[in-house]
């Protein structure tokens, strides 16, 4: 279970970006953050993942609170999870099948040769067989986050998070992504939370909706009852093609 | 209270100033918290060998091409003025010990220190600066990797053996330039220069060069690797911090290298 305790951040402009903002996510939830662009979803993960630290508030991750425990705690706490980062975020020098091996190799001290078939699995799972030698300038942004999405996963974490996920992609792409996170709910039952813009994937990839709206998250919707909502801000916000439309 | 113009005019210069000098206090004291975590870090002996050798390669063995070029033009350069001046005094049977005294105290790792700012120093900063733009240090961590160990510790220690066998090598292929210019160019033979050298050069010398090295190297390399990990901005800002990474290194070797020569030898 993740949660999240009167989480506060402002900044030195006397800026709120979070006033006891609440949060908890079952395991096996698929919860998705909206929001216009700058309300923090994405800094919500950063976060979780205790790479940025708010100013005050509680952040539990199968019960560990995330600013109690040390550094070592913290990186093994971070093999329970994967991150699906907006950029892909591949390491340039290493081939496709290196950075999909990575966190086996590194923190498990497999060789790239016994990681081979967990890598070809993963590999198959977000339809992208047969670019292990490639490197990743050689592949589109999409096919990019495919990797990602593959190195995410490889480790089997208990939870994964998605950052901008369908961002910046073509909509036939888009349709691809969203189409493996499908997949992968189906298959490995994990604890996401997806952070978009995109109204397909939220609706497509999540069944609960929390938006963020002055400095907090309000009452949750489902993909079903999202557009509909008895929330004006929520249905107003719905009502664009793009989510950022205030 | 009623403030003339030129009374606001010497109060916002006055702020501005303190501003600069606030924000460069507080840089020195970050990179000073940085050195003592990575020192700490590399005391805990937890990262990969592997990687360590990787950068030896990338940051030391790659770099002997454009030590060796600059050491021996300089060696050549010095010589060409020594023997000219040397000889005109009279004192021809000087020219080895001079050369070998300036290369092995000061030119050599002074020069390799600086060269390695340049070259090492920029790329350092500017790849793990691109990494932070493209979140790949994030992902790092995310993977269960502390970018401090992954990144900093390997590239720190890299440098720190390197940099000194690189001086090394540019003390001995600038005395030798200076050698091919100093036999070439007049009467002088190989035998009374190196004699000459022999008799003025001792150990010290060379070790002293050598110590200049190993503190250089910590100044070029947790200067690159901080301002790499200090960057936020995206491109423009990566640009920024890798000139700042070079020319910040490059006034502190100048400056560091008068210390140490002071403490060596003014006495």
């Amino acid at each position: 279970m993740i949660e999240i305790k009167n989480l506060n951040k402002s900044f030195n402009n006397n800026q709120v970006l979070f006033r006891n903002l609440n949060l908890t996510v079952q395991d096996g939830d698929k919860i998705a953050i909206i929001g216009p662009s700058g309300c923090g979803k994405s800094t919500i993960l950063r976060y979780l993942l205790g790479t940025k630290a708010p100013d005050s508030g509680e952040l539990l991750i199968a019960g560990q609170n995330i600013g109690q425990i040390n550094k070592k705690e913290l990186l093994k706490l971070r093999l329970n999870i994967g991150m699906l980062f907006q950029s892909a975020a591949l390491f340039d020098s290493l081939n496709i099948e290196e950075n999909i091996a990575f966190p086996l190799i590194e923190n498990y001290g497999l060789t790239l040769n016994a990681s081979r078939n967990k890598v070809n699995y993963v590999l198959e799972l977000v339809g992208l067989e047969g670019v292990n030698k490639k490197m990743p300038y050689q592949l589109s942004g999409g096919q990019q986050k495919r990797v990602g999405l593959a190195r995410a996963i490889i480790t089997e974490p208990k939870y994964i998070f998605y950052d901008e996920p369908t961002t910046g992609l073509d909509p036939v792409m888009s349709t691809t992504i969203e189409n493996v996170i499908v997949r992968l709910n189906q298959v490995m039952k994990i604890t996401s939370i997806v952070v978009s813009h995109q109204k397909s994937t939220i609706l497509r990839t999540t069944n609960k909706i929390y938006m963020v709206h002055n400095n907090a998250l309000l009452d949750f919707e489902t993909p079903d009852t999202i557009e509909t909502s008895e929330n004006d801000i929520i249905r107003n916000f719905m009502r664009g093609n793009q989510l950022n439309v205030e | 209270m009623n403030f003339k113009p030129n009374d606001l005019l010497f109060l916002y210069m006055i702020s501005s100033i303190g501003k600069k000098v606030f924000h460069k206090i507080y840089d020195f004291g970050q990179f000073i918290l940085f050195s003592l975590t990575t020192l700490k870090e590399i005391l805990s002996f937890k990262y990969k060998f592997r990687l360590v050798i990787d950068q030896m390669i990338h940051l030391g063995i790659n770099s002997i091409p454009i030590v060796t070029f600059t050491a021996l033009f300089v060696g050549m350069a010095f010589s060409v003025q020594v023997v000219k001046e040397l000889l005109r005094f009279g004192a021809p049977d000087l020219v080895g010990g001079v050369v070998a005294i300036a290369i092995w105290r000061e030119l050599g790792p002074l020069l390799t220190g600086v060269v390695i700012a340049g070259r090492v120093g920029a790329a350092i900063t500017a790849e793990i600066g691109a990494m932070k733009v493209n979140e790949e240090v994030d992902a790092l961590n995310v993977m269960g990797q502390d970018s401090m160990t992954y990144l900093v510790a390997p590239r720190v220690i890299a440098l720190f053996f390197m940099l000194p066998l690189l001086v090394g090598l540019a003390d001995i292929i600038g005395f030798l330039g200076g050698l091919v210019i100093a036999t070439s160019t007049s009467m002088i033979n190989y035998v009374s220069f190196f004699t000459s050298a022999n008799t003025m050069l001792n150990t010290f010398d060379i070790a002293s060069g050598l110590f200049k090295g190993l503190v250089f190297s910590l100044v070029i390399s947790l200067n690159a690797t901080n301002l790499g990990l200090s960057v936020r901005y995206g491109a423009q800002d990566v640009g920024k911090k890798t000139r700042k990474s070079v020319v910040f290194s490059i006034v502190i070797i100048f400056g560091l290298n008068y210390l140490l020569s002071v403490l060596f030898f003014a006495s």
